[in-house]
């Protein structure tokens, strides 16, 4: 599992097993569950006023405001039409329900689309960029969203590309370094592929992009720039930049634990071998009494 | 051939032997002394001597009048004497020492025996008819290190002393109380108890820990091993020259003179070495007392194999042991018969918790070289 | 062992072979005590010379022998950031299990990365020269081990740029 899944596993699961359940004829069971997704996203699944027919799922982000400014509402509504609750569950950001009576055909894609709801949720911001930079309408304000505490994503649009930059932080000071290896590859990630972005990378201060912003400065950020040309903003290849993109935060963070936990592996397999080369220094333990037969063949009994 | 004993895993700190060699006292490094009789060629635990309360130092067992004497860390010496039942029982010497005692030794007389310690002093010690206990005087200036080896001379009264601080010297240890006025030595003629007849320094430029002394067996010459691997050996019939060599070898932790002219020396190199003294006093090496063979290393089994695997990751054990005899530093030489003049075995006690006796003539055999004249 | 590398572990093999003949010696200064004097550096005259083997300025071994102890320094190249960081955790991982290795000094001495304390206790009880041994195979497997560590962490980020970027 080299790249993230983009849609929530775990949410579909459990939709779909209350869907085979209810198409198995079996009686509906009320469900209450709540799951957490990256970039602290919380899920709800539950059911509306206890009628174990109707599924609700409700997603909650912390930046929902600042999506909603660039249209994050629209884009749900278009997304997910129907199944849209006009109120969201209180305490939540977006609301859906799944009525298990009028179950569509292939309610398979339907499961599909709900568990992307996180990352469509996070497309809108992408997608309005992208329309500004096909239009050539430079200018825009930048748009600058807190997806996590402490760290910001900013975009913007120019008339030949769109800049989306994440500011990141490095909670240990050994993942600066450890990041700042596989920033150099993405640098160099180009040579790879053609078709691929530019990626910049800058540690402890924002690029000259976010100068006029608040972007914050110190020794555990950073920054990483990515350039996004016509040819990925538009419309064919629009869908995948997003999925890519917006998860991109989780990406390397997960590659950067990964690589610690290796890591910690090959040193506890190294220390446990440096253990058994120092034992080769002790005289073997317990000696039975047939080994203890001196150079000479003389054995040596101890009298009590 | 050369007679090898275990005495476990532990090292054996220091042994001594009685005077008809059926009895060895040892201790493997704790507080406590055994003494083992020989039973064939086994030995057989008789009796475990218990008084000291920190690690045991130094033995030295007085062939004459039986007495085995013993020093420690915990500051204190014992003088045990076997009873008629066998039994040996303690009496505590007071040294008045404050730091630990590191070596001990019985005066040729028997009737006095020197303790080295830590806190900078030798005491001499003699049994005091009138009290009926055992009193020690002190001897002081100039020491200002650890003693840490002594040896007396053969006239009973003086002493020589090798210290931390990278000296030898040779003090008087008459005690006018108990015996008549000595006469004069090639080493001085003057001692009164406490007089420093004379001092070496180890080498011109210091360096070097002395690990032990040893007068020659007519009391003319001395010899000593530093830890700068040298050997030196101090004639007083020829104006105190001193001939040092310095040599290759990891350094020694003990010497001792086995005739007229050679000195056996013992150490980490974990191998014997004789050495010897021509007429002019230069020292030479003679030949390693240990032809050191790799032992074949037998068969394993495939319990053992995997046992070997999984606690050291190789199944080869063949580097683990030494081709010499003893397994680990040597820690203390004696003669096992004869005496310094002439002595035709010795034996030697080691880390590996093995006593080993060499005897010189059956080594005749198979180390070419080895001619003790 | 690479023929670079020859040399310098030989220098130190020998200077080890031969600081490591030591002595149980009670101290000098305090009564009833028996303490390592490399450590408690009670008496200049129980310490000898400290010599330090180096090959270059980064890669060098501080040997501090004394009458019975003996504390041996190592300082592990490290040639860039991620180097160090390996290093670093790598020798705190191991002194964190310094009880089991017995010889192994909790924290290093100044200057360098790790360090042992070799003590008589540990020369009585254990081969002196399969001490050496260790401590010579510690020093060749250390670096490549960082190296190797080094290179897988290149090789996971390159194969994750790859990965990303050629789905754009």
């Amino acid at each position: 599992m080299i790249l993230l899944e983009i849609n929530n596993r775990i949410l579909e699961e459990t939709i779909t097993v209350k869907i085979r359940n209810s198409l198995n004829g079996n009686k509906a069971e009320s469900i209450d569950v709540t799951i957490a997704d990256f970039d602290s996203v919380l899920y709800h699944v539950s059911n509306i006023n206890g009628d174990k027919t109707k599924i609700r799922v409700s997603i909650s982000l912390k930046f929902y405001k600042e999506l909603e400014e660039h249209g994050a509402g629209e884009l749900v509504k278009q997304e997910y039409g129907d199944l849209l609750l006009p109120e969201p569950e209180s305490g939540y950001n977006v609301s859906l329900v799944v009525d298990m009576e009028k179950l569509p055909d292939d309610w398979q894609s339907l499961v599909k689309k709900v568990g992307l709801l996180k990352r469509n949720c996070f497309a809108s911001v992408f997608q309005t960029y992208f329309e500004f930079q096909e239009q050539g309408l430079e200018g825009q304000k930048k748009a600058i969203i807190h997806y996590r505490e402490d760290e910001t994503m900013y975009v913007e649009a120019k008339a030949d590309r769109v800049t989306v930059v994440f500011s990141t932080i490095f909670k240990d000071p050994d993942d600066v370094i450890i990041g700042k290896v596989f920033m150099q590859e993405f640098k160099e990630g180009k040579r790879g592929s053609q078709t691929a972005p530019h990626v910049l990378f800058s540690h402890k201060e924002p690029p000259l992009e976010l100068q006029d912003t608040e972007a914050r400065q110190g020794d555990n950020i950073g920054y990483v720039t990515f350039v996004l040309f016509p040819r990925h903003t538009c419309k064919a290849a629009r869908d995948n930049t997003i999925n890519l993109i917006h998860i991109f935060r989780d990406y390397l963070h997960y590659h950067i634990k990964c690589s610690k936990a290796y890591i910690h592996t090959r040193m506890r397999a190294k220390t446990s071998d440096f253990l058994k080369v120092l034992n080769r220094a002790r005289p073997e333990p317990n000696k039975s009494s047939s080994e203890k037969k001196t150079a000479s063949g003389r054995a040596f009994m101890r009298a009590n | 051939m050369t007679e090898v004993f275990q005495f476990g895993l532990v090292p054996i700190t220091c042994h001594a032997w009685n005077r008809d060699r059926t009895h060895v006292a040892l201790s493997l490094n704790n507080n406590e002394v055994n003494i083992y009789r020989r039973m064939g060629s086994e030995w057989k635990l008789e009796e475990s001597l218990q008084g000291h309360d920190l690690r045991v130092t130094g033995i030295d067992w007085a062939p004459n009048t039986n007495r085995i004497v013993t020093c420690g860390a915990d500051r204190n010496a014992y003088v045990w004497t076997c009873g008629d039942d066998g039994k040996w029982s303690p009496t505590l010497v007071l040294l008045r020492i404050n730091r630990a005692a590191t070596c001990v030794k019985w005066s040729p007389h028997e009737n006095k025996f020197a303790v080295g310690s830590g806190a900078r002093l030798i005491s001499v010690c003699y049994f005091e008819q009138e009290n009926n206990w055992w009193v020690s005087k002190h001897i002081k200036k100039p020491i200002r290190s650890t003693i840490t080896t002594l040896d007396w001379h053969p006239n009973n009264i003086l002493l020589a002393a090798g210290a931390a601080d990278f000296k030898v010297r040779i003090f008087s240890a008459w005690i006018k109380d108990i015996e008549p006025k000595p006469t004069a030595t090639p080493w001085g003629a003057k001692m009164p108890l406490g007089q420093l007849m004379t001092e070496f320094s180890n080498s011109t430029g210091g360096g070097g820990w002395v690990h032990s002394v040893s007068f020659s067996g007519d009391g003319g010459r001395v010899c000593w091993v530093g830890h700068d691997s040298s050997l030196t050996m101090a004639d007083a019939n020829h104006e105190m020259a001193k001939s040092q060599l310095k040599t290759e070898y990891l350094p020694f932790t003990a010497v001792t003179w086995v005739s007229q002219n050679n000195l056996v020396a013992v150490g980490h190199g974990c191998c014997p070495m004789l050495y010897s003294v021509d007429d002019s006093g230069k020292l030479t090496f003679v030949t390693k007392l240990d032809a050191a063979q790799r032992k074949e290393s037998g068969s394993l089994s495939a319990m053992k194999k995997f046992q070997s695997l999984d606690r050291t990751a190789r199944s080869d054990q063949s580097d683990t042991t030494l081709a010499t005899i003893h397994q680990n530093t040597i820690t203390d030489v004696a003669i096992y018969s004869g005496d310094k003049s002439s002595a035709s075995a010795i034996s030697t006690c080691g880390a590996d918790s093995q006593l080993v006796i060499w005897n010189f003539k059956l080594l005749e055999q198979s180390v070419g070289e080895l001619r003790l004249g | 062992m690479s023929a670079a590398l020859r040399p310098y572990l030989n220098a130190v093999r020998h200077t080890l072979s031969a600081a490591m003949c030591l002595h149980n010696f009670n101290s000098q200064v305090v009564e009833r005590h028996n303490k390592p004097e490399v450590e408690v550096r009670s008496s200049k005259e129980l310490l000898m010379t400290a010599v330090v083997v180096s090959r270059n300025e980064k890669e060098k071994v501080l040997i501090e022998p004394s009458i019975n102890s003996i504390r041996i320094s190592i300082s592990i190249k490290q040639a860039d950031d991620i180097e160090r960081i390996l290093c670093h955790k790598f020798m705190r991982f191991m002194m964190m299990r310094a009880e089991n290795f017995i010889i192994l000094r909790r924290k290093p001495v100044e200057g360098y990365d790790i360090s042992f304390l070799i003590t008589n206790f540990h020369t009585e009880q254990m081969f002196k020269h399969k001490l050496v041994d260790f401590v010579i195979h510690f020093m060749e497997e250390i670096d490549k081990e960082i190296s190797e560590m080094k290179l897988a962490v290149n090789a996971r980020a390159r194969e994750c740029a790859m990965e990303y970027l050629k789905r754009f």
